[in-house]
């Protein structure tokens, strides 16, 4: 399984797959283009799996652009990292429709 | 007990605390700050507060009155406020010297001239403590930056940063979270974002995080450090117990038995501080250069909880003062030692007879059980005698000073090597042994060592060095006094033998015995007398107390490098493993311990034997002493002939004897002053049957047997 970063509409975005490290480097260059334009909003329904260095990629992304990125639709295993390390509040707070607190 | 025996116990006891104060003040002025570490200062106060605490039972008011300014000065030793010095350590040194000097007099006032040095003794105190402070509060600053965060109730709090390859690794910190869980309830988690980079200098297979994490659990600290086994190496890690905890730890420190351990050691116990932890802070106090005691550093890092530590170090102060080392020894009069020790040779002897007596009549059972008491007998032999065997570290310690003092006395540089002070030999032994050792150290000082120029010209090191080493060989103690001075010259010791009308001229001494000369009553090489050595009288000295206990005593000396003077003396001088021969109706005892092997005399070498005293023995030449001759026993032996081969400071020689009897435990008598002339015997023992043999003399054996064969 590989991980996929796709534009699905205007400002919209998807990831798809393993958000994990194996991959974390030749998503970045895309990953970090994100933030350096207009408001973007990332969908993370189809994120399968994530690690530390999946985590550590949307902590960068949501530092580098605090209100021009969003996160939405955490898939489960996103929310359950983020909720592992007590940083719920970096999803929830920008996100769209998103269910809080699935696990 | 009446109130004499009491004041020489204190009288004992404080020697012991000055020898100790001594040894430890000579250690902090060699290494000054490097070895100065808690332990020890807490040593030296015990000391001086132990002889404070004594003297004022006894009503020395003077000595309570000096040692009371030093025991103050050495606690603002201890606390930090006052820095170890050099000079400070010389004037603690004086300072002892100084009570040592009260307590001999035994008096509640020293005259007016002791009581002015002592003023000005401590006045050089306190001027050599006022000045560099430590720099107090240091400490709690770092404490503060590197506190945790606001611990959650009742919960452990885990804060850990992992190494930045983690994720490389193939690891995910996450994954150690989810196992911490299995432990117990994660009350909160923080993530430590601090370490993650700007978005341009961000590695995405680097791991940046860190979590504190609150930890509701009935584990130990030892199974949460668990869980983070495999990555221990790589990432910071800080179990903080908690609060309830905390006086868990301290009940279970104030709950541990009774004996010394280390401050780390009862932390491990107590469960606050895991082995892993403990390994760490030991290999960080190694790395620093400043001897911070563990304790501190452990908290410094967060690592335990500054109550617990201090719980551990109270607890260690109370078993100290419950059991203070000296405790562990029982002093006992020397003279009923001995006693006990004479009854024990009189035993082995009467377990000899009865030996020998079931040996000839008695049944089976009344054989077996005498054999039994033999054992025990034996045992009891080698524990009382063990209990005469003190280590020479203390003799050793002594020199210490004698070498400060000596080479400051006369501007040399010189450091004193010990080596193997745990070597053991017999009380008699050592006392006795003290007077020539301090002869020949003070002789490898003053003549053996070169002045500082004079080294600094030939090369050497300026600072000179003299060495002590002890260690056992072949059922005798070997002491060696060294130094890598100038060493001897063969050619004036002989032109001074010649002068002094020693020897006729330098061609009549085997050139092995050109050094022995010195050990002539009034033989000096020395150009000057100084006040310390070199006026002639000491080496014959040293070489008849030596001879005294049996020993021997032989120098290796090359010109240019230094002088080793060997010592040899034997274990004991109560009772022997001996071996037992029998010439005509005569039994002899040779010590076992120089027995090499027995062989047969053979016809081939007893025709040898007839013509020089020497056999073949195995294609190699053996000087042999035909005991027979030596002693003039009476008639010729019938039977075949055997050698004993023995072995001297590793030279071999044989002892020709008709019948070979076997192991015999051996008491020594001392042969009567009648006898003392007598060559190649060294005392007598009784035999199980009520007769009496003769203890061979090896020494002199050999020495009769090399000279007869050269």
């Amino acid at each position: 399984m590989s991980c996929l970063l796709e534009q699905t509409g205007l400002a919209r975005y998807r990831v798809t797959g393993e958000l994990c490290v194996q991959h974390v480097t030749d998503l970045l260059p895309h990953w970090l283009a994100l933030g350096a334009g207009a408001p973007v909003s990332v969908d993370l329904k189809d994120v399968a799996e994530i690690d530390t260095a999946g985590v550590q990629l949307l902590l960068v992304l949501k530092r580098l652009a605090p209100t021009a990125v969003s996160f939405r639709n955490p898939s489960s295993a996103v929310t359950e990292a983020f909720g592992l390390i007590g940083l719920t509040a970096v999803l929830g707070a920008t996100a769209e429709q998103a269910p809080q607190g699935t696990v | 007990m009446n109130l004499d025996d009491v004041l020489n116990t204190f009288l004992a006891e404080s020697d012991e605390m000055l020898a100790e104060m001594e040894r430890l003040l000579l250690l902090f002025e060699q290494e000054p700050l490097a070895r100065s570490d808690a332990e020890q200062l807490n040593s030296l106060f015990r000391c001086i507060h132990t002889i404070k605490g004594s003297a004022g039972i006894f009503g020395f008011d003077a000595v309570v009155a000096f040692t009371h300014v030093v025991e103050n000065l050495l606690d603002r030793l201890r606390g930090g406020e006052v820095a170890f010095g050099e000079r400070l350590a010389g004037a603690l040194l004086a300072c002892r010297d100084h009570i040592a000097a009260l307590i001999a007099l035994r008096t509640a006032a020293p005259d007016a001239a002791l009581a002015t040095a002592g003023d000005a003794l401590l006045a050089a105190l306190a001027e050599c403590a006022g000045g560099s402070p430590v720099a107090a509060g240091q400490s709690d600053a770092t404490l503060m930056e590197t506190s945790a965060a606001e611990p959650v109730a009742g919960c452990w709090q885990v804060q850990v940063r992992f190494g930045r390859e983690l994720l490389r690794q193939g690891m995910d910190p996450l994954g150690f979270i989810r196992f911490l869980a299995t432990l117990g309830e994660i009350r909160t988690v923080s993530t430590l974002l601090d370490a993650l980079p700007a978005p341009a200098d961000f590695d995405p297979e680097c791991c940046y995080l860190g979590f504190d994490i609150a930890l509701a659990t009935t584990a130990d600290k030892a199974a949460i450090e668990n869980v983070f086994e495999f990555v221990r190496d790589d990432c910071e890690l800080r179990i903080s117990p908690p609060s309830t905890a905390v006086d868990s730890f301290v009940a279970r420190i104030e709950a541990l038995p009774d004996e010394p351990r280390r401050v780390g050691e009862m932390l491990v116990a107590s469960g606050a501080l895991t082995p892993a932890e403990l390994a760490s802070g030991l290999r960080q106090q190694q790395a620093r250069t400043d001897e911070a005691p563990l304790g501190f550093l452990l908290v410094a890092e967060g690592v335990v909880d500054p109550q617990v530590v201090s719980a551990a170090l109270d607890k260690q102060k109370q078993v100290r003062a419950t059991r203070p080392q000296s405790s562990q020894y029982i002093r006992v009069q020397a003279d009923k030692l001995d006693a006990l020790i004479n009854l024990v040779g009189e035993l082995v002897i009467a377990s000899a007879a009865a030996r020998l007596s079931a040996q000839r009549g008695g049944d089976s059972a009344t054989q077996e059980a005498v054999l039994a008491v033999s054992t025990l007998v034996e045992s009891i032999r080698d524990g009382s005698l063990e209990l005469r065997m003190v280590p020479i570290g203390e003799t050793f310690q002594r020199f210490q000073r004698v070498v400060r003092d000596v080479s400051h006395e006369l501007g040399k540089d010189i450091r004193l090597e010990i080596r193997g002070a745990d070597t053991e030999l017999d009380k008699t032994v050592v006392e006795k042994i003290a007077d020539p050792l301090t002869h020949l150290v003070r002789n490898a000082i003053d003549h053996g060592i070169e002045s500082a120029e004079c080294r600094a010209q030939l090369g050497k090191p300026v600072e000179g060095t003299v060495r002590l080493n002890a260690f056992h060989e072949a059922g005798s103690v070997v002491i060696e006094v060294s130094d890598d001075g100038g060493g001897l010259r063969r050619d004036r010791i002989l032109a001074k033998a010649v002068d002094r009308g020693l020897i006729q001229s330098a061609d009549e001494v085997a050139p092995g015995d050109v050094f022995n000369l010195i050990f002539e009553p009034g033989f000096s090489t020395a150009d000057t007398v100084t006040n310390i050595s070199g006026r002639g009288v000491g080496m014959d000295v040293v070489r008849r107390s030596i001879e005294a206990l049996r020993g021997t005593v032989e120098i290796d000396s090359v010109e240019g490098r230094g002088t080793t003077l060997r010592i040899r003396l034997p274990l004991t001088l109560a009772i022997i493993d001996g071996f037992l021969v029998e010439v005509g109706e005569a039994s002899y005892v040779v010590p076992l311990d120089r027995v090499i092997e027995c062989v047969e005399l053979t016809a081939i070498q007893q025709r040898e034997l007839v013509r020089r005293n020497v056999v073949n023995l195995r294609d190699e030449p053996l000087p042999v002493v035909r005991l027979r001759d030596a002693f003039d026993v009476d008639g010729s032996s019938t039977r075949r002939e055997n050698i004993v081969v023995v072995n001297y400071g590793g030279r071999k020689a044989g002892l020709v004897v008709d019948t070979l009897l076997g192991e015999h435990q051996t008491v020594i008598k001392p042969l009567g002053q009648l006898f003392s002339n007598l060559i190649g015997i060294s005392g007598s023992t009784i035999l199980g049957s009520g007769e009496v043999a003769l203890i061979l003399d090896v020494p002199t054996l050999v020495q009769q047997a090399m000279r007869s064969d050269g």
